[in-house]
């Protein structure tokens, strides 16, 4: 190849063509793919580790008792508040409308399928992706950028275990008994409502009885595998995104809505599954 | 048998080949044939700490290409767990001491120990407050790191690092100065790590210190451009 004729140097051919459009979507789904299996994978292991008892250490004890804290019982006020709001709306309505339509005797069955089955957890869950699972992304991303995973990992601490576990077993519990505790406001201010307005003729008894007599096994099971397997699934999301948070000041801030995609999708599709299996 | 001979059958404390890091300037920097025997304290000369925090975190086995093995087995070796049980053998001080911030200095003091031992609480309290004091602090600071001053995290991150009677003790700039109030009692850990047949390397961005004739290092090196250069060995 001849030089140019002015001496002055060429700029160099780019080593590598930027893929076209379909080569930039074909590397987007094997990108996809690959973090689905490693993040199933990592789940696993983590849940795995952390079902073993032996696993337990008495640090993680004190990290589970700290997150079970902030996310249960801090949240407690947030959920009730909101389950009382569900309460007055939803369940006043469904006795106001089946008052109308002359159906007082489907009351049970509107309420476990519309308030138990499916807003109890997917609210709840929605409160503590929005409350604690931002929080846990943020701190576990700055232990990151900061070094302190490194600092962990050099005192023979597995960051693994010493934050993920606890984490999402704290987050599966507090879901459970925040759902619970939800149903339950839920559930009680909203026959309060229609009792003071005159709607319902029932006494506590017999609502209680309408709704108890219209759950099956597997609703009782699905207020346990629900809430439990969306919260440890939510914990891990937030954990898993703020260990692979990039080390700059913009890192967590990019992490944080992906996560919260992520959390809400997860809630969205084990809410469906665990919904047709029970 | 004798024990002398037993002595010299045991492996190294810490042995490197071929050991090459990236350094966060660019470029790696090559370490190879680094061995810490049981006793030793080496010292080596480190421009910045982003080289000494990289080549100590490949010692570690947390990073770096190459073999690298302590008490004779190699990081490369390891799964997660087992290396993570050999490296609550080692004790650190980090540049910039790198404590959890929302955990007071004494939680984070008896982190190590509480994770890794069965030992009670009173027990590990009781040898932390006995280092502190050895140290120069009154007892285990109970504050978050940024409300102590710089002089009790300096202190507080040695006691850390000896805590637990480790085999080894990376020390990265544990001290900002030989007039500092840490150094003579740092010295006496390190003599007492070295009396017990542990190993200590020490890691500074002051030529001062590596010159210092109050430490008997028994090598000193010096991290120049991509080599760490030995600059002395002891006799």
């Amino acid at each position: 190849m001849k030089p140019p004729a002015n001496g002055l140097p060429t700029l160099a051919a780019p080593t590598a063509e930027r893929p076209n459009l379909l080569g930039r979507f074909g590397q987007g789904i094997i990108d996809t793919t690959t973090d689905v299996f490693l993040f199933t994978g990592d789940l696993t292991a983590t849940l795995t580790r952390g079902l073993a008892p032996g696993n337990w250490r008495r640090t993680m004890w004190t990290e589970f008792e700290r997150f079970f804290y902030f996310t249960g019982v801090c949240a407690i006020p947030a959920v009730m508040i909101t389950a009382l709001l569900v309460g007055l709306g939803l369940v006043l309505q469904i006795i106001y409308w089946l008052r109308v339509t002359g159906q007082q005797g489907s009351i049970g069955d509107f309420l476990v399928l519309v308030l138990i089955r499916e807003l109890s957890p997917i609210v709840t869950a929605l409160i503590v992706i929005g409350r604690s699972g931002s929080v846990m992304l943020d701190e576990v991303g700055h232990l990151k950028v900061n070094g302190q995973i490194r600092m962990l990992e050099s005192f023979g601490i597995d960051a693994t275990d010493f934050l993920a576990i606890p984490r999402c077993f704290a987050s599966a519990l507090a879901l459970f008994a925040l759902t619970t505790i939800f149903l339950h406001t839920a559930l009680w201010s909203g026959y309060l409502a229609a009792s003071l307005a005159g709607l319902t003729a029932l006494s506590l008894v017999e609502f209680a009885d309408a709704v108890l007599s219209r759950m099956t096994l597997g609703d009782h099971l699905l207020l346990v595998v629900k809430p439990t397997l969306t919260g440890f699934v939510i914990g891990y999301v937030a954990i898993w995104h703020g260990l692979r948070v990039e080390a700059s000041a913009l890192g967590v801030r990019r992490a944080l809505p992906k996560a919260f995609m992520y959390s809400l999708l997860a809630t969205l599709l084990i809410g469906i599954a665990v919904s047709t299996v029970l | 048998m004798r024990a002398s001979d037993d002595l010299a059958a045991a492996p190294p404390i810490l042995e490197t080949a071929g050991l090459s890091v990236v350094s966060p300037r660019g470029g790696s920097i090559l370490a190879d044939d680094l061995c810490l025997q049981a006793g030793e304290l080496h010292l080596v000369h480190s421009p910045t700490t982003g080289q000494s925090a990289a080549l100590a975190d490949a010692l570690l086995g947390l990073a770096g290409a190459g073999e690298v093995r302590f008490l004779g087995v190699a990081w490369a070796d390891l799964d997660a767990a087992e290396a993570c049980r050999l490296r609550s053998r080692i004790g650190r001080v980090m540049s910039g001491g790198n404590w959890l911030e929302n955990r007071s200095v004494m939680e984070n003091l008896l982190l190590p120990l509480r994770h890794q031992t069965v030992l009670a609480e009173e027990i590990i309290r009781q040898r932390a407050s006995e280092l502190a004091l050895s140290f120069g602090l009154p007892g285990i600071p109970t504050l978050l790191p940024h409300q102590c001053s710089e002089s009790d995290l300096e202190r507080a991150a040695c006691v850390r690092a000896f805590l637990g009677r480790p085999k080894l003790v990376v020390l990265e700039q544990p001290i900002e100065a030989t007039e500092s109030r840490t150094f003579a009692p740092l010295i006496n850990a390190v003599q007492q790590v070295r009396r017990r047949r542990g190993a200590i390397i020490w890691f500074t961005h002051q030529r001062s210190l590596l010159e210092e004739p109050g430490i008997s290092a028994d090598r000193r090196y010096r991290i120049a451009g991509s080599r760490l250069l030995l600059l002395e060995a002891a006799p």
